[in-house]
Parts: C-alpha cells; structure tokens; sequence
C-alpha cells in the first residue's frame, strides 16, 4: 500500500514536470490490445 | 490523396507518394521522401494548395514519430485554415485530429473527429486509406464501448481490405476488434472464433507481433470467463517478451487474486506498478491502484474512499465505462453489506455514466 502510494507520488511529481501524460503508443481505455497499422522496416 | 489537376504538380505527386508511404508506414521511404521533399521544396515557392497538403502530411509524420507537441501545434496551425481546405483535405484533417486523440487516449474526442471525417470520405479515392480509416475508427468505438459500432466499422474495413489490398494480416487485425468486441459483449465462444481465425493467419505468416496481440486478448477472453488458469498460461507466456507490460501485469495480477494466490498477485502488481511509472501511464496505475485496495485487508470504508480517488481519473477522461465498472462493484459490495442508501447512490452513479456512453451514439 505504501509502495503504491510512493509511486503514484513519484508518476504525479515525474508527470508534472514533463508537462503531460505523455503517450507511448499503448494507452487505451479497454484492456482489449488492438494493433495499430503496422510498420514496414 | 488524389491529384487535384490533370497534370498533377510535381510537388503535388510527390507529397502524395510521401502520404502513401506514410499510411503504409513504410518507414524507410517515409524517410526517404521527407529528405527529397526537404531538399527540393521551397516553401515560398509553393501555392496556396501545396502548402497546405505539405501541413497536412507534416503533420501525420509527426504522429509516425510520436512527436505529439508538434502534431498539436500543427494542427492548431489548420484548424485556423479549416475553411481554406478542400473536402479531401478537410478528411485528411479530422482523420488526424481523431489519430491524435487516439494517441492521448482522448478516446471520445477521437470518434468525434472521425464521426466529420467520414463526411468527406466519399471525396478519397485512395481505398487502402478508407479500410485503414474504417480500421482506426472501429477502434476508437471500441474504446469508447461503443461495440455493434465497433463490429460495422471493423467488417467494413475487412471488406475494404479483402477488396483492395488482399492483404491478410490486416483482415487479421479485423477479426482482432471483431472477436474484443464479441468479447465485450460476452458472446465468449464467437470471441474465441475471431481470435483463432486471426491467429490462423498470423501463423500462416509467421506475424510474432500479431500473435502477440492474439494471445494476449486470447488470455484476456478466458480471464473474463473466470479460467484463471488457462488465462494465466497464455498471458504468463507474453510475459517474458515485455508485450505491453503495463496491462499484461494487470490482468495478471487480477487473475493470481482471483485465485488466491497473494504473493503472485502483489508481485505482478507491483510490478505493473513499476513498468507504468517507467512508460508514463497514468490510466494502469489506478486500476492497479484500485486491484490494490481491494486485495490489501482493508476496513471497506477505506477500499471505498480509495476507489472514489481514483475513479476521478476516469471521470476526468470520460473513460465512462470503467467509472461505470468500479461503480457498480462498489454498489454490489455496499448492497452486500446492507448499506442500501449509499448502494442505490453508486449504482445511480453507474447508471450515469452508461448513459454517457449512450449519448456518445448520438448523431451529431
């Protein structure tokens, strides 16, 4: 409980100074995973 | 994107085979053009026309490359030319407007932006864009728990797809969205069809990255149906190739609870806990935060003025389908303990928040 708590601190504080949630690509509301378009190396 | 005159611009043609493998993700290309493109165009020579199809296109390769604050700034540039654009320009627009969204799991205003976009799309002719647009927005709709939507969306993308490009994997992906939504709407065994036949394909084209994806919503399928086992081989095997990790541990960590099984449980947890600092993801920490609080021995009392902090997340990003989940479990729990007032006031709450997603149907 504890260890979450921190953490959360510890994402708000990280969050707050890039500015925004930043996105890598696999934030979604579901806990489906859909494939976005796939890319060609 | 088609060519606007008869003898296209030579700056027009070369945009467009810049857009083409962009919407191909053909990454090498995409580079490569962008070096021509840079070298050959000067701005102050191009007119009115080119100048805005090269915003345009500048701004998807900004998405490619996930340079969201200039994608931002970009398309605020557009959005004060928005009457200058013509009708498969204004689609290009609201297209990217919906994949930036998407991208900020803005989710709802993503369908809002591909719900315009479609009102251009008759003016593109380019089908392997309509499939992909037809693609993109069934996934927002599933996002957004708008399933039969979804379904539409996700067949015609396949149709568009099987019509123009034969191109299986992609068919594949549809049968992805077709069988989570199934899912979604507990049709369990038609879920299990979709994703095998996905899986088929995947296989028969040795895609590791799809069948990823496969098996991951495959361990999702059966967690929803409660076989916590089956579930946890297919998603424990995932595990080890960091395969989006952050849902991966939660799903995990859920299914080790369900059975049980604490220390299992509260490693994975914390090791979704972890992973989400690391990629920035705010959204799993508090669902991890909720598993947490539900899992830990707590007075309900507190469980429940944890659950209620962290619901202001979702309410915040008019994620309304999880306020609507934690608070019907809330109020199933309450109803069990035989506090019905405060009972009646979560469900009320869920039932607020379907009908929020109800009102995302709407027309607009």
């Amino acid at each position: 409980m504890k260890k979450a708590k921190i953490l959360l601190g510890t994402f708000l504080v990280l969050t707050a100074l890039i500015g925004a949630v930043a996105s890598n690509g696999s934030l979604e509301a579901e806990h489906g995973v859909i494939r976005d378009t796939p890319t060609h190396l | 994107m088609i060519l606007q005159t008869e003898k296209a611009s030579e700056v027009i043609e070369l945009l467009s085979r810049w857009n083409v493998s962009m919407r191909d993700r053909n990454l090498a290309v995409v580079e490569e053009l962008n070096i021509e493109i840079q070298e050959l165009l000067d701005p102050a020579q191009l007119d009115h026309q080119e100048l805005l199809w090269h915003s345009l296109l500048e701004t998807r390769y900004t998405l490619i490359h996930k340079r969201y604050d200039d994608t931002e700034v970009l398309l605020k540039q557009l959005e004060l030319l928005e009457g200058q654009l013509s009708p498969e320009m204004a689609f290009y627009y609201h297209f990217f407007n919906g994949m930036f969204a998407s991208s900020m799991n803005r989710h709802v205003d993503a369908v809002s932006s591909y719900q315009i976009a479609e009102r251009f799309l008759g003016c593109v002719e380019d089908k392997i864009e309509v499939a992909e647009f037809y693609y993109k927005a069934a996934a927002a709709f599933y996002h957004t728990r708008k399933f039969l939507l979804a379904i539409s969306y996700a067949k015609m993308a396949r149709e568009t797809f099987e019509e123009v490009s034969k191109n299986d994997l992609r068919c594949a992906d549809c049968e992805n969205i077709l069988g989570l939504c199934s899912l979604s709407l507990k049709q369990y065994e038609q879920a299990e069809e979709h994703f095998l036949d996905s899986l088929d394909i995947a296989e028969k084209f040795k895609s590791e990255e799809l069948l990823n994806f496969i098996r991951y919503n495959l361990g999702f399928l059966y967690s929803e149906q409660n076989l916590s086992d089956i579930a946890i081989r297919h998603l424990g095997e995932l595990y080890s190739k960091k395969f989006i990790p952050h849902k991966l541990s939660f799903l995990l960590a859920r299914e080790y609870f369900k059975m049980n099984d604490k220390e299992n449980g509260f490693y994975y947890l914390h090791q979704g806990m972890d992973v989400c600092c690391s990629v920035q993801n705010e959204e799993y920490l508090h669902h991890l935060q909720i598993l947490n609080a539900q899992y830990s021995d707590l007075p309900f009392g507190e469980i429940e003025q944890i659950v209620i902090e962290h619901l202001k997340y979702f309410e915040e990003k008019q994620l309304w389908g999880f306020v609507q989940d934690y608070t019907e479990s809330l109020a199933t729990l309450l109803h069990h303990e035989k506090q019905f007032e405060k009972a009646s006031t979560y469900f009320y709450q869920a039932f607020r928040a379907k009908t929020k997603i109800e009102e995302m149907g709407y027309l607009r």
